[in-house]
């Protein structure tokens, strides 16, 4: 092993051991999201509730 | 407070400013020497222990961190001494890409003496020229080259006999 090649190995892991690369979260939205969809696909259709505010009478 | 300012010994909390100040680099450095979180938290806080203990320090704010980063590799050397190699490597090293080169650095590494450790980690870790670490610990940098060539010597044997 070059001397060149040894300093680059202990760098690179003197680095590593301070800055540890960081790792994505391997969670994944997309599934959830469709299970969502397709569960509130069969729930039945409401219409929504219009509440209506009586008119204000004209003094 | 700046870095060329001049510290008055007087002033105990100007002391412990500046320690707290550098303490993640302290910590870093412990942690490249040791290799070991766990350890390198155990020599900061010795050697922050020393550094409060000591009567005399350092006027100037450089001479003081040049005093700070003594005392740290000074204490981290003296833990690794007194520990087996097998016993401090560590099952908590940070997460990496390839944790089993890390371990098996940290395992040849930990074969190597403390000194020789030392240097590697000044030096390749935290980039110190020769005439830094020269300063730093009051040795001619000839004493600098040459321990560093004998570490590195050291190392590459290891690794390639392993």
């Amino acid at each position: 092993m070059a001397e060149r090649q040894l300093d680059t190995l202990l760098t690179d892991h003197y680095d590593r051991l301070i800055h540890p690369p960081k790792v994505e979260p391997e969670f994944n939205l997309k599934p959830a999201l469709n299970k969502f969809k397709s569960v509130i696909s069969f729930l039945p259709q409401t219409r929504p509730t219009i509440r209506r505010t009586k008119p204000k009478l004209q003094p | 407070m700046t870095y060329n300012q001049t510290l008055n010994p007087s002033m105990i909390s100007d002391r412990a400013e500046i320690l707290e100040l550098y303490r993640p680099e302290s910590f870093r450095l412990a942690l490249r020497i040791t290799g070991n979180p766990t350890i390198a938290e155990d020599v900061v806080q010795s050697a922050y222990l020393r550094l409060l203990q000591t009567p005399t320090i350092p006027f100037l704010i450089p001479e003081l961190i040049r005093y700070i980063r003594r005392t740290v590799t000074n204490c981290a050397i003296d833990h690794l001494r007194c520990q087996t190699p097998q016993s401090e490597l560590p099952d908590n090293l940070p997460n990496t890409e390839n944790p089993q080169l890390d371990l098996e650095i940290n395992q040849t590494l930990s074969q190597l003496s403390p000194e020789h450790r030392a240097i590697l980690a000044l030096h390749l870790g935290e980039g110190f020229s020769y005439r830094e670490i020269a300063d730093t610990f009051g040795i001619p940098m000839g004493t600098v080259a040459s321990r560093l060539n004998q570490a590195r010597t050291e190392f590459k044997k290891l690794w390639e006999d392993k």
